[in-house]
């Protein structure tokens, strides 16, 4: 709950310096951010009164192997291609789930989804993916 | 009956085997594309329009139309299967679409979206043929000050969208309508909010922020709950529709339909503010209130046939003014001019046979979809089957190469990741995205509409409550300040009542 | 140890053979693979229409296809940007605009390529007439009267564009300053908006391509007071010069030109503009262009040597006036 009040405050920070004050140009954000702050610090207030459920935990595998692997992606599907990008991307995110990794299984799906988007977009869609690495073109 | 005959002339156009074939192609390609997790209605078409540059322009038109509906179709698939809006009209699909599948009945929800889908189209085609030139006067009439308030409305029902707390709703629409003015300032073309980095300077695309906090957040929360996710796999029950259900949807898909072609008529957030004016107007008068939300049929019946009634109607301003009044229409408008064709108030008298074979076009790619996708809806339903350990990395990779497909800028897909970071983390602090996504895309609308209003006006801020100069901008503030107490009052008193027995 | 160094010593080598073939075979038969035209825009738009039509002929001459990569963003410096920062082979090249190498100097103080010092040029493929265009119901009958209205009300007058440093803005930015007058802007989202309150008469006039404004002119819809080119346009007959209505410094065109990366080899870019140069002669690719309202360059327009000239000139004429104008 204290998050978003927090997270409202840091955006409000950072507005002055990039949206100067004249006729209605940084007018509406600002606006917004100051609503914003009330309405965060209001339902942090209410949420203290309140005390409601417990928060559940916050998992840290999850988000870490499935951030990770689209970031992954971002980082490397212009320099190494989809076939290069795709396979890791599939083996790192199904890290998440499993409790006991399998390997064959997930290294036998991660190639053949590859292989499916290669043919799809790149080939069948003429969509300017890069397919291999660029050291290999 | 001028109507009639100039419709069975469309027909005689459109309706020649090779044409139906090609209508029959587009959609079914369009389906097929448009229900990759992940790649939303404006990839689908921008990927496919090659293929109907090699045709003549009737024949590419067709075609068109039928990747257009297919691609939009898909898009609600994927909101209901896997809770990943393509578009912002999709975004109220995946509401109740998603809980129906998750009860097992996402044959039920995919059928009655295809169902009501056609009967709106059908209703906004005749709309579009019959009363095209009169409508366009409709949407001519509003100005840069009705459309902000009409946002203004739109955000005040967007609190309804909360099937939870109304303060974070209200705190998420801020939260969307923020994020909304990131980027370069319309008027002066100042940087906001964009910490220099120029991928921000266009601002933050829609399908970038909904597959962050609806696609991304919702694999994050399924792998945490194994049970949640078992249920979406197991137990699915009777694909089709029950005669109760249709019972149940078809005042939703009527009163969807009205709503939906007449917002459609207005250029640009036509169709987001029919589809979740529809949910709304559902929610409003339902006996039931408390199951939207929680899968109620009439949740996805309503918004979808609204939806597809305002993406019919939404071809009127086109075809009568030239003008595309969104981006898909827009990319349409492109391939039209390859072809040589620019659409424009002449093209009905000088070009009849383009124009009525359109209209035609259009509702034969309506018949297509209901054709196509009833007997896959049992396919798509199995899908639901695969494991979900196998699905989630594919929903990743489409969400990945459809966010990166858009510009092409590796950039889309980290902002992407970082909003499913901030989904993740609202969703567990039990705030709803619904309401930020709609206020992302009203707050664009709204902010641009302001500035005309203010600078058209020279800053009077009144002019909203001109009833003289602006009469819908007038009626419709009023109305939005009046709904706005009715939504606020009884949560305020419930919550004195709470404070008081504590 | 040893052995993981001298498989990566080897693999080193391996990838540095692969790369000095690859870069020895694009100088002796350029091209030998796909070349990427970055169109930095948004599918659909009048620059992203012109690639098509000209990459598709260009194709036929290379021998290998054009793709087409839509990298918009930031008033389509993002995608000039990344065709500036590309390796110069002639493989990645860029759909430059009027606004992309004449005026975003004057426009985004921090644009990482410079229009005249980072491109070779290669050639212009089509320029598309700015048409002064007003509501159908305002009361002047041609330029000369639309100049002494404006400058009589200029104080109460609204003026449409496309947003902040697009090429409706900046071309009625140099119309102000021509007519002396500074008067209200309203910005809209694109053109498609701004047209609409065009239409419906809620703002007075606006400055912007022929191919987004004909068929309206055409329909009645809106008027046209001039087109801001020496020749009149096939697609609007009747519509006089700015030279004829009587203000012919204002002589305009939404250019879009083929760049390629500094750097890129002479005989690559000689191939380029040959290609380019048969596209835009062969009388099927020039109808198409000039369906569109284009006016398409001959032989000698379509020379790097011009189109060097033009972005020069353009340079000259433009990133004065907006750094003056615009406040940014």
């Amino acid at each position: 709950m204290v998050l978003i009040g927090v997270f409202a405050l840091y955006l409000v920070k950072d507005l002055p310096a990039a949206g100067r004050v004249g006729f209605a140009s940084g007018t509406a954000p600002r606006i917004f951010a100051y609503c914003l702050i009330g309405l965060g610090l209001a339902v942090t207030i209410i949420g203290w009164l309140n005390s409601g459920p417990r928060l559940e935990a916050l998992s840290i595998r999850g988000p870490v192997a499935i951030l990770g692997s689209v970031l992954f992606f971002a980082f490397s599907i212009r320099t190494f291609g989809l076939a290069m990008t795709g396979i890791p991307m599939v083996l790192i995110s199904t890290a998440a789930a499993q409790e006991r990794y399998r390997w064959k299984e997930a290294l036998i799906f991660a190639i053949g989804i590859t292989a499916f988007c290669a043919v799809l977009f790149p080939i069948a869609l003429g969509q300017p993916i890069p397919l291999w690495p660029t050291f290999l073109r | 009956m001028d109507l009639l005959s100039n419709l069975a002339y469309g027909f005689s156009i459109a309706a020649t085997p090779t044409n139906l074939l090609l209508c029959l192609i587009g959609a079914l390609v369009g389906t097929l594309i448009g229900v990759l997790p992940g790649i939303g209605p404006i990839a689908t078409i921008a990927m496919l329009l090659p293929i109907t540059y090699k045709l003549d322009p009737t024949g590419a038109l067709i075609m068109l139309a039928g990747i257009y509906y297919g691609a939009q179709y898909g898009g609600s698939t994927t909101a209901i299967l896997v809770n990943l809006p393509g578009e912002s009209s999709s975004v109220v699909t995946a509401l109740d679409g998603h809980q129906m599948a998750k009860k097992g009945r996402a044959g039920t929800a995919l059928a009655i979206a295809a169902i009501g889908s056609f009967i709106a189209g059908t209703f906004g085609t005749i709309l579009v043929a019959a009363l095209g030139k009169p409508l366009t006067q409709v949407a001519q009439a509003f100005g840069p000050a009705d459309y902000c308030a009409l946002m203004v409305l739109g955000l005040v029902c967007a609190v309804v969208l909360a099937s939870g707390s109304v303060l974070k709703a209200i705190t998420m629409i801020f939260l969307g309508l923020l994020l909304s003015t990131i980027g370069t300032d319309l008027e002066t073309g100042e940087q906001r909010m964009t910490f220099g980095l120029l991928p921000l300077a266009d601002g933050i695309e829609f399908v970038t922020l909904a597959m962050g906090v609806f696609g991304f957040a919702e694999i994050l929360r399924n792998l945490e709950q194994k049970q949640s996710r078992d249920v979406v796999e197991q137990k699915i029950t009777n694909l089709m529709p029950t005669k109760a259900d249709l019972k149940e949807a078809a005042p939703a898909v009527a009163r969807g339909t009205l709503l939906g072609s007449v917002l459609g008529i207005l250029p640009g957030g036509g169709a987001v503010l029919a589809a979740f004016g529809a949910y709304t107007l559902e929610k409003k008068i339902s006996k039931k209130p408390q199951e939207f939300g929680k899968g109620a049929i009439c949740g996805v019946a309503g918004p979808e046939s609204a939806n597809n009634a305002a993406a019919q109607t939404s071809f009127i301003p086109l075809l009568t003014l030239g003008i595309p009044p969104n981006a898909v229409m827009a990319i349409m408008v492109g391939a039209m001019t390859i072809h040589g064709i620019v659409p424009g108030p002449q093209i009905m008298t000088k070009q009849p046979d383009l124009f009525w074979g359109m209209i035609a076009s259009m509702w034969i790619g309506n018949l297509m979809l209901v054709i196509i996708n009833l007997p896959m809806v049992g396919l798509w339903v199995r899908l639901l089957r695969v494991p979900y350990r196998m699905l989630f990395p594919a929903i990743l990779i489409f969400c990945a190469i459809g966010v990166y497909s858009i510009n092409n800028q590796p950039f889309d897909v980290v902002l992407t990741a970082f909003f499913g970071l901030v989904g993740y983390l609202l969703l567990k602090l039990g705030f709803e995205p619904a309401p930020m996504l709609v206020a992302f895309v009203l707050g664009k609308i709204m902010e641009e509409k302001l500035r005309q209003a203010m600078l058209l006006s020279r800053g009077d801020p009144m002019t909203f409550f001109d009833f003289g100069k602006h009469p819908i901008s007038a009626t419709l503030m009023i109305v939005s300040i009046i709904l706005l107490i009715v939504a606020l009052l009884p949560s305020i008193r419930r919550k004195r009542d709470e404070v008081f027995v504590e | 140890m040893t052995m993981t160094k001298r498989q990566g010593l080897t693999a080193a080598a391996a990838i540095g053979a692969i790369l000095a073939l690859g870069a020895g075979s694009a100088q002796a038969q350029f091209p030998n693979k796909p070349v990427t035209m970055v169109v930095p825009f948004a599918a659909g738009g009048p620059t992203d229409v012109v690639a098509r039509i000209v990459g598709e002929h260009m194709s036929k001459t290379l021998g290998q296809p054009v793709i087409i990569e839509n990298v918009a963003g930031a008033g389509g410096t993002t995608g000039i940007t990344r065709v500036a920062k590309s390796t110069p082979d002639g493989y990645t090249i860029a759909m430059g605009h009027m606004g992309t190498h004449g005026a975003a100097p004057g426009l985004y103080p921090n644009i990482a390529y410079n229009p005249q010092t980072d491109f070779a040029p290669i050639g212009l493929a089509a320029g598309t007439p700015i048409v002064i265009v007003t509501r159908k119901d305002l009361p002047v009958k041609n330029l000369q009267e639309f100049i002494a209205w404006a400058q009589k009300n200029e104080k109460t007058i609204n003026n449409a564009n496309a947003g902040s440093g697009s090429v409706s803005h900046i071309t009625c930015v140099l119309l102000h300053e021509m007519m002396k007058i500074d008067p209200n802007q309203i910005p809209y989202r694109g053109t498609g908006p701004a047209l609409t309150d065009l239409v419906s008469g809620k703002v007075d006039y606006m400055c912007d391509q022929i191919v987004s404004v004909s068929s309206q002119v055409k329909g009645d819809a809106i008027k046209a007071l001039a087109i801001a080119t020496p020749a009149r346009s096939p697609s609007l007959p009747d519509v006089p010069t700015t030279k004829e209505a009587g203000l012919p410094a204002f002589e305009v065109s939404a250019w879009n030109a083929v760049f390629a990366p500094k750097g890129t080899p002479a005989d690559v870019v000689a191939k380029l503009s040959d290609a380019l140069t048969k596209a835009v002669t062969d009388p099927a690719t020039k109808k198409k262009l000039e369906d569109l309202g284009g006016v398409v360059p001959d032989a000698k327009g379509a020379s790097p040597e011009a189109l060097a000239a033009l972005v020069k000139s353009e340079n000259d004429r433009w990133i004065p006036l907006l750094k003056a104008k615009v406040k940014q």
